[in-house]
């Protein structure tokens, strides 16, 4: 029994220090982490967004008022991307007859306009 | 840095509530035989619980939020404890600090650091970036927003989330937006990198328990340590400690409750059955599958009430009957606030339970069974820990099923049916319902399955390592 214990730590331990491994090496995100950890708090917000995104939503958020209602456009319903910009612009609104058109382009660039 | 400090002090003041609701809930035997850090995970993750269900009462009848309107309170609640105790006239002080020395054996502190490495690699991931990931900014992180920015839940809250945020889920209960609201209350601002603090805090307060209950039971501190260290290196347990969702929550709070029952079935102390049932209803409030494992909770405690009901002194009939009453009365009540906002889940809903469901829903079970194989059998997220618990199944079929240990192995049957139930009857597409939520599910039932093969295993002499 002992042996088999031994064997199934040996195992389990191996896996775990793999998959540790695949997460900072494999999938890069030790590289993330040394530039994160420079980062303040915008910074980072921008890092794990996307800089050329969050910029946009910077500015678009600058631009409308708190009560503001807003659209986007070219964003994939569920989507990550548009499920951040409603949380990041909130309490400005995501609503129908919406103030404010926030498009994604199909070249990967953004546009925003007052209706 | 002040905010670090303010952190710092609201874990603490929750810490200090979350303690205080314990000692209430310990009974007349008060928290002797309770170690340390058992005091310690639970008043966290109790204290927690009960500030958000606070938090929501507050809502209701119109109170905003501030440090002091949350904490006045318990204030009350803090001068009745220390009246109990002071009446009590024990000369012994509360065993707060109570550290039996112990010689650790080098199996045993390898282990405790590969622990504290896991832990403080969590920590990390958490808070190396803010609210992020898709839930936790779509479901948990904007709700928290939206009632922080509104200084508590008002009466647009829910119809701004169900008509503003599709996929919101406005049906969800809300003990997770509500902690990231008493954080950022406490921190008198938003701050949605260090509320992450609390999931991974929430990780380790609850190892700090499941390794006590496991050396109350094992009485070996090195088989504790081991399958604490088994639970909190499983891949998909410690990354979802530091995403910021529910999932890992309702595990922690549906495995609390189970963790005490058993003790419960062993020893008769109202104390630990006050434990369980409060875990078991704040699992209720956690996540809607919570009111399924809440109802997994009371099955098995009724199946064993009615087993034993010999052994059942006379004095201790008030919780027997008020454990699943308590229970089914937290569904109910959380269920009639839905139902009365119109609020529906679109995944599962009891309208799905029919018979149309039933019989189309039966073909569904080839591709439920050939997910969840993968879940078991792939190491990615689980290492292999399914392989073990299949292996201990076999080998060790009649410990299975024998003394108190049946009772958590139908928790698995009941688990299975209850979530499989779910998949069968949804008229959500499979493919979507099953890729998106498999592996949550699964976390639900890890810390249990640890636990039991803990209690299956014990009898061996794994402490001879």
């Amino acid at each position: 029994m002992k042996n088999i214990v031994i064997i199934l730590l040996v195992i389990w331990c191996v896996l775990w220090v793999h998959f540790i491994a695949r997460d900072l090496y494999g999938k890069g995100n030790l590289k993330d982490y040394k530039i994160l950890i420079k980062c303040n708090a915008e910074e980072k917000r921008g890092f794990v967004y996307g800089r050329r995104f969050f910029e946009f939503l910077k500015f678009a958020k600058k631009q409308m008022p708190k009560n503001a209602r807003f659209e986007l456009v070219g964003f994939k319903e569920h989507a990550i991307d548009g499920r951040r910009a409603m949380y990041y612009l909130y309490p400005r609104l995501r609503a129908k007859n919406p103030e404010y058109i926030l498009t994604k382009l199909d070249n990967g660039e953004y546009s925003f306009k007052k209706r | 840095m002040i905010s670090i400090i303010l952190l710092i002090l609201c874990v603490l003041v929750t810490t200090l509530i979350g303690w205080n609701v314990l000692f209430l809930l310990s009974g007349r035997k008060g928290l002797a035989g309770f170690s340390f850090l058992e005091q310690a995970g639970l008043s966290y993750l109790l204290g927690t619980g009960v500030i958000t269900v606070q938090m929501f009462i507050m809502s209701i009848i119109g109170i905003g939020y501030t440090r002091f309107s949350i904490f006045i309170p318990w204030v009350v609640v803090m001068m009745g404890t220390g009246l109990i105790i002071w009446r009590s006239g024990s000369k012994k002080p509360v065993p707060i600090l109570a550290f039996p020395p112990r010689v650790w054996r080098p199996f045993e502190l390898v282990l405790i650091c590969l622990i504290t490495l896991q832990t403080l690699y969590n920590f990390f991931r958490a808070l190396i970036r803010p609210i992020e990931a898709h839930d936790a900014v779509a479901i948990y992180g904007i709700k928290s927003k939206m009632i922080y920015l509104a200084g508590g839940i008002t009466g647009e809250f829910f119809t701004k989330l169900a008509s503003n945020f599709h996929g919101a889920h406005p049906d969800y209960p809300l003990l997770v937006p509500l902690s990231e609201v008493w954080v950022y209350t406490f921190l008198g601002q938003f701050n949605d990198i260090l509320v992450k603090a609390i999931f991974p805090l929430s990780y380790l307060a609850f190892l700090f328990v499941f390794y006590a209950v496991l050396k109350r039971i094992t009485e070996k501190p090195c088989i504790a340590l081991l399958f604490t260290f088994l639970l909190a290196t499983v891949k998909q347990f410690a990354d979802f400690a530091t995403i910021g969702v529910a999932d890992l929550w309702l595990g922690i709070y549906f495995t609390i409750g189970i963790l005490y029952l058993y003790l419960w079935f062993a020893e008769k102390k109202a104390g630990f059955l006050n434990i369980s049932l409060l875990s078991i209803i704040l699992a209720v409030w956690t996540k809607n599958e919570g009111m399924l494992l809440a109802l997994i909770a009371v099955i098995i405690f009724l199946i064993y009430v009615a087993a034993n009901f010999g052994k059942i002194k006379k004095q201790e009939l008030a919780g027997v009957f008020a454990y699943p009453l308590l229970v089914i009365l937290a569904i109910f009540s959380w269920s009639a606030f839905k139902h009365g906002l119109g609020l529906v889940n679109e995944n599962f809903n009891f309208s799905m339970v029919n018979f149309g469901n039933l019989m189309s829903g039966l073909s569904k079970i080839p591709a439920i069974l050939y997910e969840y194989q993968k879940q078991f059998f792939g190491p990615n997220r689980w290492n292999i820990i399914w392989i073990l618990f299949f292996v201990v199944f076999v080998k060790e079929f009649k410990r299975v099923f024998s003394g108190d240990i049946k009772y958590v192995t139908l928790i698995f049957l009941l688990f299975a049916l209850g979530y499989g139930s779910m998949y069968i009857f949804s008229t959500v597409g499979l493919g979507f319902f099953l890729t998106t939520t498999g592996s949550r599910f699964l976390l639900h039932i890890l810390p249990v399955t640890v636990f039991w093969m803990a209690l299956i295993l014990d009898k061996h002499e794994l402490t001879r390592i």
